[in-house]
């Protein structure tokens, strides 16, 4: 698979950007160019807040081939405080302590590696927040 | 319809692992078949859907290889890509090469070959026709998305997730009796709901297997195949729509809107309603996708399809009946080939069983790409 596309993707990964609609004020990620897809409004590129809760989630068992040394390992669909949904791994957190509803925060990790080029890529995943 | 579009003929091959044969020496035997059973016509087009076979880099422009190897004369030649709606895009260009007037006779296909590469690698290269960034970076799985809704479903209704799961019970029922099946025993629901986990709650029983596949049918239309006396099924109308991608820009991801859509175009073109149709071929990938289906397709209200499904609405002898010939759990996904084993079995459905009214529903991912055909009716010459 192109790594350059991981490369190009890199800077609203790291700092969680979507686009938001200067219209009617629709946030989405991952970002994307054109008109919001609701209203027909310009948009523009946003950082969206870091925090949110968990609405659902699932266990991965059967991993892909650059997620095999993370499995089992889990997925949330979280909704940002602002009502952006998106879908992130979770971390710092073991499967049976996981509630839906419960606050989450995103934080930079290591996502997986290229074995040949030894390519690191990073992204966001979600942890509990602890008060 | 402007010109009335009718399918002469089908041909499979059983859903498996083939080893031993490439994905156009497969493609092949199954067209083979499908144009001697629809009297070896001479073809205008050759449209094959193939979600796979480009990205896993078994073959490239296999509907060229195919009709090469066929030893057809010159014609179009196309290979459709867009995951399980891949069979049912090949075989709109059919139908839109006959309406136009430049084909008496089109052949179209699905052809997949799963088995020459690794499970995690397909598992990889299935996520390309979701949306690429949400699922890479994110680890989300096909089967991890689709256990995300199954979760979602359980906590908004309340259903038990052994509800969901007797989809795939009736799935291995019923493909007991498809000869093309790639599964033909019958599970119990405390089999499946034990079975080793995929993704959470999601067990091997709620996920469709892949497998190597193909399958053609023959379209024409009423007039070529009264004139040239064989027996056809009559396609009444189809639908295509889409819903919003990536899937968590949606409001709501339990509602396949695109089925809906799609569903109500058909019926629209075929002049009937929803209760006319006496048997549904439903796109189950998953169990849960499968329950979604039948509520975007109005069967069910939203919230009662895996209640509906448990209490046997929807077995055999009940009007609809859903996936007789097995569906996507029992008889295997192929996926780009899926759609035509779907149209196929209808016709089987047709022809041997006597069905009169079957509605054929595929998609690519999660209500992404979706097309709808009505079959019936049919004819001796």
């Amino acid at each position: 698979m192109p790594e350059i596309t991981e490369w190009r993707d890199r800077i609203w990964r790291y700092r969680l950007i979507g686009t938001k609609c200067k219209s009617c004020g629709s946030t989405y990620y991952p970002p994307r160019n054109g008109k919001c897809f609701r209203c027909g409004g310009e948009t523009e590129e946003v950082e969206l807040p870091r925090r949110g809760k968990l609405l659902s989630y699932t266990i991965v068992y059967q991993a892909p081939t650059l997620y095999k040394h993370s499995s089992p390992y889990i997925v949330g669909y979280i909704e940002l405080s602002n009502g952006t949904r998106l879908f992130a791994m979770l971390t710092d957190i073991e499967p049976g302590e996981v509630r839906v509803g419960m606050e989450l925060e995103a934080t930079l990790r290591r996502l997986y590696t290229y074995g040949d080029s030894g390519h690191i890529v990073y992204g966001v995943k979600f942890r509990p927040v602890v008060e | 319809m402007s010109s009335e579009i009718v399918l002469v003929g089908y041909g499979l091959v059983r859903v498996g692992e083939y080893w031993n044969k490439d994905v156009v020496s497969i493609g092949v035997e199954a067209a083979a078949r499908a144009l001697e059973m629809a009297g070896n016509p001479s073809v205008g087009g050759v449209y094959i859907g193939s979600a796979l076979s480009s990205t896993l880099g078994i073959q490239g422009n296999v509907a060229v290889h195919v009709a090469d190897e066929l030893g057809l004369g010159d014609c179009v030649t196309e290979t459709v890509s867009s995951g399980g709606a891949s069979s049912g895009l090949a075989i709109l260009n059919g139908i839109h090469q006959l309406m136009s007037g430049e084909a008496d006779y089109v052949l179209v296909g699905g052809v997949e070959k799963i088995s020459d590469s690794l499970p995690s690698d397909v598992m990889e290269a299935v996520l390309i026709d979701l949306d690429r960034r949400v699922m890479k970076y994110s680890g989300l799985t096909e089967a991890g998305l689709a256990a995300i809704l199954t979760r979602l479903y359980i906590d908004k209704y309340g259903v038990d997730k052994e509800k969901v799961t007797a989809l795939s019970v009736l799935d291995h029922e019923n493909g007991v009796y498809n000869p093309y099946a790639m599964f033909r025993r019958a599970v119990s629901l405390e089999m499946a709901m034990s079975a080793p986990i995929v993704a959470d709650p999601l067990t091997i029983f709620d996920v469709a297997p892949y497998g190597d596949g193909a399958a053609f049918v023959v379209l024409t239309t009423k007039d070529k195949a009264v004139e040239a006396g064989i027996d056809y099924v009559e396609l009444f109308g189809y639908g295509v729509s889409r819903n919003r991608v990536p899937v968590n820009y949606r409001d709501d991801l339990l509602s396949f809107d695109a089925t809906s859509r799609a569903a109500s175009v058909a019926l629209d073109m075929a002049g009937l309603d929803l209760s006319d149709i006496d048997s549904l071929q439903i796109f189950d990938s998953f169990s849960i996708t499968g329950v979604l289906a039948l509520e975007g397709l109005g069967v069910s209200p939203h919230g009662s399809g895996a209640d509906d499904v448990s209490s046997g609405k929807f077995n055999k002898g009940n009007k609809p009946a859903v996936n007789l010939m097995g569906g996507l759990k029992a008889r295997g996904n192929p996926i780009g080939a899926t759609g035509l084993y779907q149209v196929s079995e209808a016709m089987m459905l047709i022809r041997d069983v006597g069905v009169k009214y079957v509605l054929v529903h595929m998609m690519s991912g999660f209500d992404d790409n979706v097309v709808v055909f009505v079959l019936g009716g049919g004819g001796h010459a």
